[in-house]
């Protein structure tokens, strides 16, 4: 993360599960797509009991209009989509 | 030992689950009846355009649900009773590739299956082995993504000639883009080169080096014709086919030549074809070599492909299945670098 970024925004997506097994199946799903961010976003997934947690970090220097936050609501926009995703394929069966 | 495979494709435009059933000793057994349903949805393009990666993902996401619903209603298989479950990890579209993934390892994670990546160029290959019937054919992987030639040896396929530049696939979706179709395109600029009255080949550039090939150029001359109004679109798309397949049926005719190979096998969307298949065929049949194809069905993206494939390496060696945690993806995954024990 650069030091005293021009924007910082943290972000933390709390998400319920009927039980702690599909949790678990999120993280497990989601933990290799979110690897090797670039550095100026922070992402850290756990689970607690029944509650999928995700925190988001965002932090930049030198705001341009191409390197905006739009990087961040596509990041989370695509997390969310996997999630839902990800629980919908489960309650196939 | 029978077992059944789940495969889920999704590099591109297509999003396709498929089950198949795999006996370790059926190798050599011909016909497509190991393939118990495969279900495909595919994205489409506004005319013009090519494929927008995330509006294809998109795409993939809200389909893919009803998609292995059906799939598993076809085969009469219960989730809990499939063995392995494969993915296509590339090489693809990045946005594309993850759903795929992200349902695999979904389904990997609640049922604790294994979970086995496969290259996707591979699964086209694998899958028209096993259709055809064949032992080891110089194959050539002709398709949007991929215009490769290849043979296997030791344990992996070598490109024997690529092309260096755009694929076949892409020449003929960026053709028929700037004619207004949609992609993919190249049946469209089949059914124009068929409306040709066949006495017109215009000039264009022929490119290749070794055995590989290169397209670029007879894009940019085709795109410069396409803008002259007071020629004719179809003669133009008949010029472009003889062109790009005379470049093509060159390569593979010094590969057949130079290996002496006695089974060839063409795979991939561009292989239904059929201008594409009736040269081949003559340059196959001059060097006493059997021509074979893909059959229409499997010839574009499918799940199959990637079913079967994923099936051979984890009963090969179930060290291929891996946890959900550690099925990434690679949109640059190359072929070559696949290493094949079961082969």
């Amino acid at each position: 993360m650069p030091e005293n970024p021009d924007l910082c925004v943290d972000t933390s997506v709390k998400i319920k599960c009927a039980n702690r097994k599909e949790a678990s199946m999120l993280l497990e799903t989601l933990t290799a797509d979110n690897i090797n961010l670039p550095p100026y976003l922070g992402l850290n997934m756990n689970i607690h009991d029944e509650v999928f947690i995700i925190d988001l970090q965002y932090e930049k220097k030198n705001i341009i209009k191409e390197n905006n936050i739009n990087t961040l609501i596509n990041t989370i926009d695509e997390i969310m989509e996997h999630i839902a995703l990800a629980r919908d394929v489960i309650k196939n069966d | 030992m029978k077992m059944l495979s789940l495969g889920i494709e999704s590099t591109a435009h297509t999003f396709g689950c498929s089950i198949i059933k795999h006996c370790r000793d059926d190798r050599h057994t011909s016909g497509n009846e190991f393939i118990l349903s495969e279900i495909r949805d595919i994205y489409k393009a506004s005319a013009g355009w090519g494929i927008h990666p995330r509006d294809a993902s998109k795409h993939h996401a809200m389909v893919a649900s009803r998609i292995l619903k059906e799939c598993l209603k076809e085969s009469k298989v219960d989730i809990k009773d499939i063995d392995v479950i494969s993915y296509s990890a590339g090489p693809g579209l990045g946005p594309c590739l993850r759903i795929g993934a992200v349902i695999s390892r979904a389904l990997a994670s609640y049922h604790d299956k294994p979970l086995v990546p496969v290259n996707h160029a591979l699964g086209h290959l694998e899958l028209g082995i096993k259709l055809c019937n064949l032992d080891n054919p110089l194959t050539l992987l002709v398709s949007g993504g991929h215009t490769m030639l290849l043979v296997y040896h030791k344990n992996k396929w070598r490109v024997f000639g690529e092309t260096l530049d755009i694929t076949l696939g892409q020449l003929f979706d960026q053709v028929g883009r700037k004619i207004g179709f949609a992609s993919p395109c190249g049946n469209k600029i089949e059914d124009m080169a068929n409306l040709s009255n066949r006495n017109v080949l215009y000039s264009l550039p022929y490119i290749i080096k070794g055995n590989d090939v290169s397209f670029s150029g007879l894009l940019s001359s085709v795109k410069k014709l396409l803008e002259k109004n007071s020629i004719n679109i179809s003669d133009i798309c008949f010029s472009l086919q003889e062109t790009a397949f005379a470049i093509i049926v060159e390569a593979v005719e010094r590969a057949l030549a130079f290996t002496e190979n006695k089974e060839f096998l063409i795979v991939g969307g561009v292989s239904a074809n059929k201008r594409l298949s009736d040269m081949l065929q003559i340059a196959c049949k001059s060097h006493n070599c059997s021509f074979n194809s893909c059959p229409l069905r499997y010839c574009g993206d499918n799940g199959a492909q990637i079913a079967w494939t994923g099936a051979q390496m984890y009963f090969s060696d179930p060290s291929f299945g891996i946890k959900p945690e550690n099925a990434i993806v690679d949109q640059s995954w190359r072929l070559d670098s696949v290493f094949i024990p079961w082969r």
